[in-house]
């Protein structure tokens, strides 16, 4: 037994995972019978499936000659993925124009080429680009400064 | 003729002032995010979708697709100066594009391009108009059964036609499905895996989950190669093709325009399929292939014209059939549901001006791509010298306005950020998300032909394999998976894919 594809292994152990959640989810809902499917039947259905592949896959990785997953970049990952989730804490009590410039600063920090300078100018812009485009032509209800800020 | 008639309809429509200004500004920012490097047709759409919203149904339409071939032909440009395909689909035009352009002969590659796509956009605009109201009428008469058929097939040969393992591409394809029950059970009202969060009643956003795994997916994956282009050409010259150039790209061009109009009609099909068999096909029939590779004119006028024209037919079974064949397609069809139209047969009967108007400004968008990108190439050049350090926090940014814009709810965003996550290990790993976002899409309509097949049929299988034609097309999937899980054809299809 010796595991050649790093990545079956790990893809196959993850369509498990999520299979798992999907079944176990689907006992709170009526299965019904072929006839009259319930809203529990599609996605039984659709989870032993997955199980099914997801096994198949971990199995393949013991003979599918592969190449190691490549690293991941995870200042690329931290940064972006956190700037997009900041975004989206930050947005309701602070307000668009605070909440997208720190989601701008942030997501520079996945770059080593940025002098805080640059970066500063540049969420400035953008900020200002989306204001005028978003709020100021298309309309669109948006606060520029929430609660926390004195805003509404 | 019918058809003249029907056209004339579609030029009315799509010649309207306002319809023509949502088709340029569609070309033009197509063709402006499709230029940058490391943003495909497919991210470009998924970006760009929450634009349309607000506009009637034809011109979001209109835009979408000028969107779409906008981008894909913006993509071809990066491919050509800098050798950064955006996506599978200019990965050919790439090899040997660049080579050109190594050459000196930079103009004349995009010059071929340009004119090999609006030639083959010519062409599959007119097999559309031409195909699509025999093919919406034969499926007027399907049921359930026969839907249910179809869209198996779709998905099965999405998988089948895509690279990569056909497990983990189904695997992928099961997943989404499973995603797209998320929310109330359209025939119980029952709730399904919301886990009582009132935000998940009406099901994850699709454009948020494309907008995570294509969007900042593709920002992360690029920034893992730091600057490593370079730009060898300063100035485009030579945009005029010889009379020799001409003689040589017409053939190429013909049989790219063909072979892509065919192969985007089929599922998982559509661009990127269509530019790879173009470029074996002319390197196989080549004179001397040895050429290919170092700057032959011919493997990029015959992947340029293909990938155009599959580009094009692959709106064929999404307008007639309502079913999409890759992923910027299953993107139109979220689109149009969004701006309140189902596609299905019923489109073009019921909405002749929206059909025929998309099909008619199909054309003039790739006249206007033509005017767009010749004349202007050296303002897409200057934007390629932009560094893709000041572009991508714009692209985030877009992603993140974006998802709060299409219902002004914070948790779209949380979608977007948790499948940025989900699409970039995924990647890592080798299971492509295009799969996903098919099945996605297309998963309640799987659910409820087969709830309401069954129901009719009460409660017997054999009902789609005594139905003619579910159990015909059923048969042709079962084929098609067999035949690319057994292992010789299984090697053969890798090799295919990871040529040159």
């Amino acid at each position: 037994m010796k595991i050649r594809s790093i990545k079956n292994l790990a893809s196959g152990i993850i369509f498990l995972a999520i299979a798992a959640v999907f079944w176990t989810g689907s006992f709170a809902m009526p299965i019904g019978t072929a006839a009259r499917m319930g809203p529990g039947y599609f996605p039984q259905v659709l989870s032993v499936l997955l199980a099914l592949l997801g096994a198949g896959i971990v199995a393949s990785s013991l003979y599918v000659e592969d190449s190691m997953p490549a690293a991941f970049h995870w200042r690329g990952l931290a940064f972006i993925i956190g700037a997009a989730v900041l975004f989206g804490v930050l947005l309701k009590p602070l307000g668009i124009v605070p909440a997208l410039g720190a989601t701008i600063l942030i997501t520079t920090m996945a770059s080593p080429n940025f002098r805080p300078a640059t970066a500063l100018v540049l969420a400035v812009g953008l900020v200002g680009f989306v204001w005028i485009v978003f709020v100021e032509a298309l309309h669109l209800p948006w606060v520029a400064f929430g609660p926390w800020l004195g805003g509404y | 003729m019918d058809i003249f008639s029907n056209l004339a309809l579609g030029f009315g429509t799509a010649l309207s002032f306002q319809n023509l200004l949502y088709c340029f500004v569609g070309v033009a920012i197509g063709t402006f995010i499709g230029v940058l490097p490391g943003l495909g047709p497919t991210a470009t759409v998924a970006i760009l979708l929450p634009l349309t919203f607000g506009l009637e149904p034809v011109s979001a339409l209109i835009m979408l697709s000028g969107i779409y071939y906008g981008a894909q032909y913006g993509g071809s440009t990066t491919a050509i100066l800098i050798n950064l395909p955006g996506e599978a689909s200019s990965v050919v035009t790439a090899i040997d594009g660049y080579q050109l352009a190594r050459q000196g002969r930079a103009g004349a590659a995009l010059a071929t391009a340009a004119l090999g796509s609006f030639f083959a956009g010519c062409v599959a605009t007119l097999l559309l108009a031409l195909f699509s109201p025999p093919l919406a009428a034969v499926a007027l008469k399907f049921g359930s059964p026969e839907y249910f058929a179809l869209v198996v097939l779709g998905l099965v040969a999405s998988v089948a036609l895509a690279s990569g393992s056909v497990m983990k591409a189904l695997a992928m394809v099961v997943l989404g499905l499973l995603l797209g029950l998320v929310g109330q059970d359209l025939y119980t009202g029952t709730m399904r895996y919301t886990y009582g969060q009132s935000q998940l009643i009406e099901g994850l956003d699709f454009v948020a989950i494309a907008m995570g795994v294509f969007g900042l997916g593709e920002v992360i994956r690029n920034l893992e190669q730091p600057g490593q282009r370079s730009i060898i050409v300063n100035k485009i010259e030579g945009l005029m093709l010889t009379l020799r150039d001409l003689k040589q790209i017409a053939k190429p061009v013909l049989r790219g325009t063909m072979l892509g109009s065919a192969l985007g009609v089929l599922p998982g099909g559509g661009a990127m399929l269509a530019s790879f068999a173009s470029y074996m096909l002319e390197k196989r029939i080549a004179r001397n292939p040895e050429r290919f590779g170092k700057g032959a004119i011919e493997g990029v006028a015959g992947p340029e014209s293909a990938n155009n024209a599959g580009a094009q037919t692959s709106f064929v079974p999404m307008l007639t059939l309502g079913i999409p064949t890759n992923a910027v397609m299953a993107l139109m069809v979220g689109a149009l549901i969004v701006v309140g139209v189902t596609p299905g047969p019923n489109i073009i009967k019921a909405q002749p001006a929206l059909f025929w108007g998309v099909i008619a400004s199909m054309w003039i968008g790739n006249l206007m791509l033509v005017i767009l990108n010749l004349p202007l190439i050296g303002l897409w050049v200057r934007l390629l010298r932009v560094p893709y350090h000041l572009l991508y926090p714009a692209i985030v940014t877009f992603c993140c306005i974006g998802a709060y814009s299409l219902a002004n709810h914070v948790f779209d965003v949380f979608v977007m950020a948790g499948f940025g996550l989900v699409g970039y290990v995924l990647v890592k790993l080798d299971c492509e998300p295009a799969p996903l976002l098919l099945g996605f899409i297309l998963g309640p309509m799987l659910e409820e032909h087969l709830r309401r097949a069954m129901l009719m049929a009460r409660g017997d299988w054999t009902v789609f394999f005594t139905n003619p034609i579910s159990g015909a097309l059923l048969c042709v999937a079962f084929v098609a998976l067999v035949l690319v899980l057994l292992p010789s054809i299984s090697s053969a299809r890798q090799e295919a894919f990871v040529e040159e």
